[in-house]
């Protein structure tokens, strides 16, 4: 089996009163099966466009989109029963109350309607489920729209930034949820514009900016930036910090003062190297009677992560 | 695809707006029965044997006159035939806003979530434009029905059931069907057009801009081709059944019910397809 999505050089333009609007330039994106992948970009970055391509309901200018190896629009009907999504706004009909929009959703494509009443119970809802969709708040609805989403049980869940208008412990619900649905094998496609949001439920990252998508990688990746770095402190101050860089960069481990060594009198190195072959430096350090006072990994925070990603200049020709 | 049609018809039945129109038609037909039975209870009969209605072949009068202005009294047998061309008339406007509402009031709200369940959007609008048929043509069956068995009732109590037989009631239920059907049209036109204008007053103001129109090319001479062969021209006709009118050439030329039912066939399946073909091209919110 192949990737869950699979979009190609997505190409969307608007006509607007003010000329074209390219809200999609060319977007190419992966999402593996299984876990949770965030789809992280700025406002206005092309999030709900490309998700709204991917579920069929607009029509592209351009390129490919497959969902669970099969192509959208002509073959979604396929797959639609193992496909779940939520699209900008939950849209509902405002006077029907929250389990009559489900139960038609449920009839239409003949799922049990015990289903209803489960889900509504998942999103914590069972108790407003028979008030108006237009009395919800703008969190109960929200809520309505996941729980539509759990309706089919699906195998893929796109979820169109869920936690928009929850209130602090209504997120944290969502982040949970969202985890265990990754955690029980299905891949849920999250799109968001708050990075901790992302950073905390997502296992892969994939950033959009001006609609075209700039990295995409593991979450550990993101943090590492790519490469695996430890900040390294000997004992015997400044001559032996240098001793020790010397040394170092002679046996092969790219070496330099850390950045921030002017807070440090003693100062520190940073090697690129990953923390699991620590050991490495420590011995070619103690065969130079250089001993190690620390030894840390260097983590970025994935906001770092996020405006290198977005800041760098498009890569590819237009 | 019965699933989805009969998910369409619950879609259709529990709006408010289709419950509202419903108990709109069934309140006027309330209304107009309880004041034939009021003025009946006030007028004196005149000799019972001037009741019994002389000539069922004879032209049917509407349900708001009574036949002699010295009786007043209900006879369901010589009037609930005009009954229904009246107020299958006020039904096929009804089943115009409830076959337009069924799809345009679903823009912008639960359209897009409908999408993610089905897909395939001309299965989804063949659906519902088969729901709003059917729905429209039940329920103008429930409300013509009702009528005739509140006119029964007044008419026993306060007045005459001659002409009542097996005969009547069969040629009263052809009736019905073909309102039933009308409004089944109507609805269905609405409903087609709906997917281009997406709202529903735009699609009532297609309505009325097409009965203005058809006012105004009747006085022009080709303009009356135009005319007859305009949908509402022929939705009418099925609808009242009948195309003689005392003052205008109103159905400019278009005089038969096996026409008038073609014609509306035709523009049906033309709205459906482009309705269809307009729906399955749509960006959905
Ligand atoms: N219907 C539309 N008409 C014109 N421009 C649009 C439309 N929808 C989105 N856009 C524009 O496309 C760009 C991407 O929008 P969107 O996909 O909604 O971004 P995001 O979901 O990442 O915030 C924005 O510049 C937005 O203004
Ligand atoms: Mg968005």
């Amino acid at each position: 089996m192949g990737a869950a999505i699979t979009v190609e050089g997505l190409r969307k333009e608007y006509s607007s009163r003010h000329g074209k609007v390219v809200a999609l330039g060319g977007l190419d994106l992966t999402v593996p099966v299984g876990g949770v992948f965030g789809f992280l970009g700025a406002n206005g970055a092309g999030k709900t466009t490309a998700i709204r391509a991917i579920v069929g309901h607009l029509r592209p200018s351009g390129g490919t989109v497959s969902v669970l190896d099969h192509e959208v629009p002509g073959q979604l009907a396929k797959v639609i029963d193992r496909v779940g999504a939520l699209v900008e706004q939950p849209a509902f009909f405002p006077s029907f109350t929250g389990e009559r929009n489900l139960e038609l959703l449920a009839r239409s494509r003949g799922f049990p309607l015990r289903r209803v009443d489960e889900v509504l119970h998942t999103v914590n809802l069972s108790e407003r489920a028979d008030s108006r969709f237009s009395t919800y708040s703008l969190g109960m609805r929200q809520r309505l729209g996941v729980a539509a989403v759990l309706l089919k049980d699906p195998e893929l869940l796109i979820l169109d930034e869920p936690a928009n208008g929850l209130d602090p412990p209504g997120i944290l619900e969502m982040r949970t949820l969202l985890r265990r649905l990754g955690a029980e094998g299905r891949t849920v496609f999250v799109s968001s514009h708050i990075l901790s949001e992302v950073e905390q439920t997502a296992d892969r990252l994939g950033i959009i900016a001006h609609g075209r998508a700039v990295a995409t990688g593991t979450v550990r990746e993101f943090l590492a930036g790519g490469v695996s770095r430890v900040r390294v402190r000997v004992a015997g101050g400044a001559d032996a910090t240098d001793a020790a860089r010397q040394v170092l960069q002679a046996a092969g481990y790219p070496s330099t003062s850390a950045p921030d060594a002017h807070d440090d009198p003693d100062g520190a190195l940073v090697v690129e190297l990953a923390i699991e072959r620590a050991d490495e430096v420590t011995r070619a350090l103690a065969q130079h009677d250089l001993w190690v006072r620390e030894l840390s990994p260097i983590e970025r925070t994935l906001e770092d992560a996020f405006l290198a990603a977005t800041a760098e200049p498009e890569a590819g020709g237009q | 695809m019965t699933r989805l049609v009969g998910t369409e018809l619950r879609r259709f039945f529990a709006r408010r707006t289709v419950r509202g129109l419903l108990a709109f038609a069934l309140g006027l037909v309330a209304f107009i029965n309880v004041v034939q039975f009021a003025r009946a209870g006030t007028t004196p009969a005149t000799a019972p044997q001037s009741v019994t209605f002389s000539n069922p072949g004879s032209e049917p009068v509407s349900p708001f006159v009574t036949s002699e202005p010295q009786d007043r009294r209900p006879k369901v047998g010589g009037t609930f035939e005009g009954t229904i061309r009246g107020v299958n008339m006020a039904l096929v406007v009804l089943a115009f806003v409830a076959g337009a509402t069924l799809l345009a009031a679903d823009y912008g709200a639960s359209l897009g979530t409908q999408l993610i369940f089905e897909p395939r959007r001309v299965r989804l609008f063949a659906a519902k434009w088969l729901a709003a048929g059917i729905g429209a043509a039940l329920l103008t069956l429930a409300v013509l029905t009702a009528a005739g068995a509140a006119q029964w009732v007044i008419s026993a109590a306060r007045g005459s059931t001659a002409g009542v037989d097996a005969a009547w009631l069969g040629h009263r239920a052809v009736d019905e069907l073909r309102g039933a059907g009308a409004c089944a049209l109507a609805a269905m036109l609405a409903l087609a057009v709906s997917a281009f204008t997406r709202r529903t007053v735009g699609t009532v103001a297609a309505l009325f801009g097409a009965l203005i129109a058809v006012r105004f090319l009747l006085a022009v001479s080709w303009g009356r081709t135009v005319v007859r062969l305009s949908p509402t021209n022929a939705l009418w006709g099925v609808a009242y059944g009948r195309f003689e009118s005392k003052n205008v050439d109103f159905f400019g030329g278009l005089h038969t019910m096996a026409g008038a039912w073609f014609l509306t066939l035709v523009w049906a399946a033309a709205t459906l397809v482009a309705g269809a073909w307009w729906f399955t091209r749509q960006e959905i919110r």
